[in-house]
């Protein structure tokens, strides 16, 4: 039986970011720039989107006199990527 | 990258290699600075100990500090982390923290160790109580902070090389007691066993994934 596939989460951009944090914690929004390669308008929504489903907190703050964006996965997100993978490997299995 | 849908296997496989590219980064942010250390601190064992060897002045351990001069230096040189790029893993913070203490404690216990073996006229006694007891403490916190460190990365070489300094400091204070150059032989084999090679195992693994 094949499971759903979060829509949140089944988006390539999105998809990415997570995947960055799940493994970073945490991770400034250049870095999810640099590592995604994508513009810095597209990654700030869907940046938006993450955050609205509670996958990821923002938290705007300072390096210096910098301004910083800085992303964090929480629990809901952690949960979420697992049950995403999870639901991928029943395509993949069957 | 889009906001396009993937496939099944499209999501697994963009899933590993994004995970394994920042697990490789955050890993090579760790070895960097443990061969850029490793190897100032090792470069400095050798200038002190041919100073010694030529000069057999107790000045010569002044040159101690050439290791914090190395070790910017070249950390600043090879730890080419952009300023403006930061990725942090729970684990970074607490490491970099530990490090932080280590490193002020290392700073204020080299000086006393450094300036015991440059007063000459009673340098027996000084050398004995400061030099051979800060180098101990030095050493001490060294070796308890690889091993924790090590145990935090879950990094086998790095707890091994960090008990392996632990484990040599009684060899230490006896060659330094008894004088002799063996000193250097043990100290060049703790920071080798503590950073270096841990370093380039690190550096490797992160070039196989």
């Amino acid at each position: 039986m094949f499971k759903e596939l979060n829509p949140l989460l089944h988006s390539e951009l999105r998809l990415a970011v997570m995947s960055i944090l799940i493994e970073a914690e945490e991770a400034n929004f250049v870095y999810l720039r640099e590592e995604t390669g994508a513009t810095a308008g597209n990654l700030s929504v869907q940046i938006d989107k993450l955050a609205q489903a509670g996958y990821i907190v923002v938290e705007k703050t300072f390096q210096g006199k910098k301004p910083q964006t800085l992303c964090r996965i929480t629990d809901i997100g952690r949960q979420a990527f697992a049950e995403y993978v999870d639901a991928l490997k029943s395509y993949i299995v069957k | 990258m889009k906001d396009q849908e993937l496939n099944p296997m499209e999501s697994l496989e963009l899933i590993d290699r994004t995970i394994t590219a920042t697990r490789k980064k955050l890993a090579r942010n760790a070895a960097i600075p443990m061969l850029t250390w490793g190897y100032s601190t090792l470069i400095t064992i050798l200038i002190v100990w041919f100073a010694f060897r030529l000069t057999d002045s107790p000045y010569c351990a002044a040159l101690w500090l050439l290791i914090p001069v190395f070790g910017l230096i070249s950390t600043k040189m090879f730890f080419h982390k952009p300023t403006e790029e930061s990725a942090n893993t729970l684990l970074d913070t607490v490491i970099s923290k530990l490090w932080i203490v280590i490193g002020a404690i290392v700073v204020i216990f080299t000086p006393i160790a450094i300036y015991g073996a440059l007063d000459e006229e009673n340098s027996n006694l000084m050398f004995y109580i400061t030099s051979c007891y800060n180098l101990t403490a030095i050493l001490l916190l060294l070796g308890v902070g690889h091993t924790i460190t090590g145990y935090i990365l879950n990094f086998r070489p790095l707890i091994i090389g960090g008990i392996l300094a632990l484990a040599l400091i009684p060899v230490i204070q006896y060659a330094m007691v008894s004088g002799t150059a063996f000193t250097f032989v043990v100290l060049t084999v703790i920071f080798m066993f503590m950073e270096i090679i841990p370093g380039h195992i690190l550096i490797n693994q992160t070039k196989r994934q």
